[in-house]
């Protein structure tokens, strides 16, 4: 039997794996610098300067080049983080607060309810996310806020599939039966009793949902229907990225290897946390 | 099995919602035309059945989708099931290719990292998986566009054919080493992980204790008691992934200009040829059901032990 670990232990199984610090250290500075970017940047990420369209990283002070407007990669670089991290974090909570409320009903109550919520997620589970959110976001009017809630609204179903479990498991043991007993009513047991012993795996799951929600969005604004230009996000800074990628490749590369770089962090990082709280890995 | 069916029933649903979230709604394509009066709104709503209560055009709308009855293109008024057939084997011939890439090389690399658990080619191999699922599929495609079409020269930047050439096999391939490299690596990194993790769960069992207690040579013990039981599983996965198939389709295609359904996908969005978006997404989520009706069907055949509730 393993024994159960405390919060320091946790701690400290995380900080010696060393891919999941270095992907909670990418995480810190990613999000140091995008909430910086208005002071970090050298220039207007929206400014125009058509006389140097296309500037070669490093020609006129452009450190990272310019684009088909003249616009200052890096700045937009920068700016876009901003965009692209905030739609990923609040998904990742959209995801968690829909993904408990209807996983731990389900899980409580059981029965009709349990199996009308159920399907509701496997309908969504069987609809191929991109061409759904693209449909979504085509129909409403895409701007921020839509776009985070309609991939916030794509996502709670995994998280709600563990919470229904842990509550199923859950919900006959003795402490749950001790305080049912002493009177507490069906939400305090879950708030209070059922909830926090399925923090670890939700938390896991909200650090990897950022992940893919900052790949989604990513998807969505490069293929024209995610955040609108002008403002920037990664995905859009590549639309139309593939009819000049040939002659100005320093517009494609960057943002992708910073999409990259942010979704890897977050990933590794998530995947570390998921080892650092299983108590059936050895502690060593 | 059954659970198929309330799918299709929640499937339709949604789709029949989606249509009348659609901006103008079903009656948009008409009011595109200029000398359409408002009379003749209200007579083709009343043909078609719009003015009805909404329980009832849902039934009739469910009973042509089930007949296969997909509507017809708001654009060029031809039937929407016909569109999506014309661009289906561009898609099939991708995505087959991309699938095989998937499953052979990621058997390979997740059956050999845990077989070889904590040596450099396990480290090697799914740190790189990570990088594989963490890399957005369209930007790795511009990658590739820029070394080897732009840079090496080794194959073209995009499309199905060389423009105004009769086709040719070898034609066909070249296009297609891009698109499905891109596709079928960027699955590989899933697959690889499922293998790796489905093999060490095995190794990790009583039975395979035995087998080496009984003085089996470790081959024997990998083809016949290891593999045999951890590959069942990944039967599930082969279903579970065609969703995201098509979703890393929709997103090559448009990188690498192949005329397939994702293609044709984004076309339709850009025109608001709600009919079509609405058919390839119906068409799609189907196939996502079949595809797992499928597995499940194949898991239950592969392994005794498993009965078809």
């Amino acid at each position: 039997m393993a024994e159960p670990l405390t919060r320091s232990k946790v701690v400290r199984r995380f900080v010696r794996n060393r891919l999941a610090t270095a992907g909670a250290a990418g995480v810190l500075v990613l999000v140091t610098l995008a909430t910086f970017a208005p002071w970090v940047a050298p220039r207007d990420p929206l400014y125009i300067d058509m006389n140097h369209k296309f500037a070669r990283p490093g020609e006129a002070g452009f450190v990272l080049g310019a684009d088909e407007l003249g616009r200052d990669v890096l700045s937009r670089l920068l700016h876009a983080g901003r965009v692209s991290l905030a739609v990923g974090l609040v998904t990742a909570l959209i995801a968690v607060v829909v993904g408990s409320v209807i996983g731990a009903l389900a899980g409580y109550y059981g029965g009709p309810l349990d199996a009308l919520l159920m399907r509701f997620a496997d309908v969504l589970l069987s609809m191929p996310t991109i061409f759904l959110l693209l449909a979504l976001a085509a129909f409403l009017k895409p701007t921020m806020w839509t776009i985070t809630l309609i991939i916030g609204l794509n996502s709670w179903m995994s998280v709600a599939r563990m919470v229904r479990g842990q509550v199923l498991t859950l919900k006959e043991q003795e402490f749950v039966l001790a305080a049912r007993a002493a009177g507490a009513g069906a939400g305090r047991l879950i708030v209070r009793q059922l909830m926090p012993n399925a923090l670890a795996p939700v938390l896991v799951a909200a650090t990897l949902t950022v992940a893919t929600a900052i790949l989604l969005e990513s998807s969505l604004s490069y293929l024209g229907y995610g955040i609108q230009p002008p403002t920037a996000s990664w995905g859009n800074m590549l639309n139309n990225a593939q009819s000049y990628v040939l002659y100005a490749p320093w517009v494609a590369v960057y943002p992708g290897a910073m999409i990259s770089l942010t979704v890897l962090s977050f990933n590794f990082a998530g995947d570390g946390l998921r080892d650092a709280l299983d108590p059936r890995l050895g502690t060593e | 099995m059954l659970q198929a069916i309330p799918l299709l029933i929640g499937i339709s649903l949604a789709g029949f919602v989606l249509l009348r979230l659609a901006p103008g709604g079903p009656m948009a394509v008409y009011a595109q035309n200029p000398n359409m009066t408002e009379a003749d709104m209200r007579r083709i709503e009343k043909i078609l059945g719009l003015d009805q209560p909404v329980h009832l055009q849902y039934l009739k709308w469910a009973a042509g989708m089930a007949s296969g009855e997909l509507g017809f293109s708001y654009r060029t008024g031809r039937p929407v099931g016909e569109i999506i057939s014309e661009r289906v084997p561009a898609t099939l011939q991708l995505m087959g290719v991309a699938y095989v890439i998937a499953v052979v090389l990621g058997l390979f690399t997740g059956i050999v990292s845990a077989v070889r658990r904590r040596s450099i080619f396990d480290y090697f191999a799914t740190t790189t998986a990570m990088v594989g699922l963490s890399v957005p599929t369209f930007w790795f495609g511009l990658i590739v566009i820029l070394v080897f079409a732009g840079g090496l020269r080794w194959i073209p930047s995009g499309g199905m054919a060389t423009l105004g050439m009769p086709f040719s096999l070898w034609d066909r391939f070249i296009h297609m080493i891009g698109p499905a490299a891109v596709l079928g690596l960027w699955m590989t990194a899933t697959w690889s992980r499922y293998a790796r993790s489905s093999v060490l769960e095995v190794v990790g069992q009583d039975y395979i204790r035995t087998a080496h207690a009984k003085g089996l040579r470790g081959r024997t013990i990998l083809l016949r008691h290891t593999l045999r039981n951890a590959l069942i599983p990944l039967i599930t996965l082969a279903g579970l992934e065609f969703r995201n198939l098509f979703g890393g389709a929709l997103v090559t295609e448009t990188v690498f200009s192949w005329p397939g359904v994702g293609r044709l996908y984004l076309d339709s969005l850009n025109y608001q040829d709600y009919s079509v978006i609405l058919g390839l997404l119906l068409v799609t989520s189907v196939m996502v059901i079949l595809g797992s009706l499928l597995a499940d069907v194949l898991y239950a055949v592969a392994d005794p032990r498993i009965r078809l509730g």
